[in-house]
């Protein structure tokens, strides 16, 4: 088995309850596989037990089929990306990414090859002789990435490394990471609680809630075939609307012919149709909703209605401008994805 | 706030009372001047107290180094005599050069100490916090008692540290009495009092550090001494360059220590400069050429502050963690 495989994985910070419990976790190798979930849902952990920063309590950890129980972070064949970088202050950017290779001995003419080399394709030539104290964020940023890139690991872990930047430049590194990832062909671990993020960069997502994998596979298949409500809910923007089936009224399962058992409903609001009431579409259900809040982001709009069945969330793209008032709003039926009381999806 | 606003109440009253502009005038130009004068008012306690007791006493001291008294007769000019006496006295160099030796000893022993004790110590265990409060200890207690211990346990006769050496098998040391140790005993003395508080500031120096650092090394493998060398001594630099510095001050102005061990006997092995002042003030009544000697100390302290800064203050990490 190549890639990381986490075998019945537990973890307790001290004498507390643990906050990961028998965990299996299976990474591809080359993958770029994100860790996604809520705060405190044990991110962070899994990704600090591969790289040997934190100890598992209970359970193995392989990379690559070997087990890596009592092999150094050091030895593990692993970078990481630190979501405030921790670069050496004391250090210039140089010596901060030369730093890993001196350890381990590098001749110095492989060292500085190897150093120049990240240094251009992260774009910090200019930069190589000021501390971390100099530079920006964005810049600190690729110095984090460059001290990675350099040791050639195959396995590189990042935690939120782009938490700390602007909306562009995070959407600008977005892309270059994904690059990044082509180009090295190593297995990337990237944690994130932005499912946008996860969405954009991931080839594999591992959605997670309190240390329990909620679902796990590409971003296609978690966004069109959520296994949850959370994953239903935790995807998307804005979320999957969602209606309890009870509150369509008494038998509303079997008038609108609902699979048994299903306790809640939902759409995606790019599914909304929004109409006036009059000539209702074929096979879309429609109620009363109120337009209360409008954003026009240009090539499309996000619409947010007041129902008696709660909020609903419209995604439109171009069109007209729906105007604030009264309207009806539904989904067609091959849109509607059912639950269970469980919260878990129907078929 | 307030004040504006009354201001403009007042410019706005001034059309209607025709006497008043020149009293609002006067009386804004009083506001205007006790405004600028608050601030030193403020200060000026302390300004007046440094005065009294610092800047008073160093000028009158460079000013009686210029003289002859023995604080009852009369005093003599003699110009820069006092440090032509100075110089020429073959025990002023003896005294210099224990003074020199007891400084750079103490200091260097102590810091190098202290800063294999933090990184012992700096894990926040339940054990490290008791041997942090004791080593604190002999910080805190006074000198009289540290000096009665001391002197006790380096008895040559019946001090333990001679009873253990016995029971070892091996000759007693003479400590305090041989002239050849016992500057060396007073620079273990010094060194055990004042330890444990360079080992405090720089372990929370060293807690200052993100631990992140240390995580990056050991994904970077960097062994542990290079990590020390490499991360938490360039972090903590700072620190030890101002501890450091008041180590230096304070070694060189050791005087309570000699005083109450040894009264830098044997034959002035351990007689050091503030200790000779005082003698020299106080009990041979030459006020003159203590003064030059208390210049002299100020000089020193000044020249190896100014030394100590130009070579190590670039070598000195500021600003924080990035
Ligand atoms: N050093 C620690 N000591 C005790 N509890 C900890 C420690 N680190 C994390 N925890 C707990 O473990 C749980 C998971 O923490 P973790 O940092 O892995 O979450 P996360 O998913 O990375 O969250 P975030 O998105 O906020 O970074 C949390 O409940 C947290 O309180
Ligand atoms: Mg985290």
């Amino acid at each position: 088995m190549t890639g990381i495989e986490l075998r019945g994985v537990e973890k307790a910070y001290g004498g507390n309850q643990p906050v990961i419990e028998n965990l299996d976790l299976q990474i591809e190798e080359g993958s770029f596989t994100v860790l996604l979930g809520p705060s405190g849902c044990g991110k962070s952990t899994i990704l600090r037990m591969i790289a040997g920063l934190e100890k598992e309590t209970a359970g193995e950890i392989f990379i690559n089929g070997e087990d890596m129980r009592g092999t150094s972070p050091g030895a593990r064949g692993i970078a990481m990306v630190f979501q405030n970088y921790a670069l050496y202050p004391t250090m210039t950017v140089k010596e901060n990414i030369e730093f890993g290779l001196k350890n381990i001995k590098v001749p110095k003419a492989e060292r500085e090859a190897r150093v120049d080399e990240v240094v251009r394709m992260v774009g910090l030539t200019e930069y190589i002789n000021r501390k971390p104290q100099y530079l920006s964020g964005g810049q600190r940023q690729r110095v984090a990435l460059a001290r990675a890139i350099v040791k050639k690991p195959r396995v590189f872990l990042m935690d939120e490394p782009l938490s700390n930047l602007d909306a562009k430049l995070r959407a600008q590194i977005r892309t270059d990471l994904i690059e990044l990832h082509r180009k090295l062909g190593a297995t990337f671990v990237y944690v994130t609680h932005d499912q946008v993020e996860a969405m954009s960069m991931g080839t594999d997502i591992v959605l997670l809630e309190g240390g329990k994998i909620r679902q796990q596979g590409t971003p296609q298949s978690i966004y069109s075939a959520p296994r949850n409500l959370f994953t239903a809910q935790f995807i998307g923007a804005p979320p999957m609307n969602v209606i309890k089936a009870e509150d369509l009224g008494p038998g509303a399962v079997s008038i609108y012919k609902l699979p048994r058992g299903t306790a809640s409903l939902g759409f995606r609001p790019e599914h909304t149709v929004i109409g006036d009431g009059t000539g209702v579409p074929k096979g879309v259900d429609l109620f009363r909703g109120e337009l209360v809040a409008r954003e026009i982001l240009g090539d499309h709009a996000i619409y947010k209605f007041k129902t008696d069945l709660g909020i609903v969330h419209a995604k439109v793209m171009s069109g007209s401008i729906v105007e604030y008032g009264e309207w009806f709003v539904g989904a067609e039926r091959k849109y509607l994805y059912c639950f269970d009381e469980k919260g878990d999806a129907i078929i | 706030m307030g004040n504006r606003e009354m201001e403009k109440a007042m410019d706005a009253y001034v059309p209607l009372e025709l006497p008043m502009p020149k009293a609002v005038a006067i009386q804004k130009l009083l506001r205007r001047a006790a405004r600028a004068a608050t601030p030193y008012i403020m200060v000026a306690p302390a300004i007046l107290t440094l005065c009294v007791f610092v800047v008073y006493p160093i000028l009158y001291m460079v000013w009686l180094s210029a003289y002859r008294w023995d604080m009852i007769g009369p005093m003599v000019y003699v110009g820069f005599g006092n440090f032509a006496e100075l110089f020429s006295n073959p025990d002023f160099y003896l005294v210099m050069g224990n003074t020199f030796k007891f400084m750079f000893l103490t200091v260097s022993v102590s810091i190098v100490l202290a800063l294999l004790l933090a990184v012992y110590l700096k894990a926040n265990t339940r054990v490290n916090a008791l041997l942090r409060s004791f080593i604190f200890v002999p910080y805190v207690i006074s000198m009289v008692s540290v000096a009665f211990i001391w002197a006790w346990l380096m008895n040559s006769e019946y001090g333990l540290l001679n009873f253990m050496l016995g029971k070892a098998g091996m000759s007693g040391v003479r400590w305090l009495e041989d002239a050849g140790v016992a500057m060396y005993s007073m620079i273990i003395v010094a060194v055990w009092k004042g330890l444990g508080y360079n080992v405090i500031i720089l372990v929370s120096a060293m807690h200052a550090i993100p631990n992140q650092l240390y995580e990056a090394a050991a994904l970077d493998n960097t062994r542990p001494l290079r990590a020390f060398f490499r991360i938490t001594l360039p972090m903590i630099s700072p620190t030890l360059f101002f501890l450091t510095l008041m180590n230096i001050i304070a070694a060189f102005k050791v005087f309570d220590q000699v005083a109450l061990m040894t009264g830098g006997g044997p034959v002035n092995a351990t007689n050091t400069l503030v200790f000779d002042i005082y003698q020299f003030g106080f009990k041979f009544y030459q006020l003159g050429y203590a003064s030059a000697q208390g210049v002299l100390l100020m000089l020193l302290i000044a020249v190896c502050t100014a030394a100590y800064f130009g070579a190590l203050s670039r070598r000195v990490h500021y600003g924080g963690g990035a």
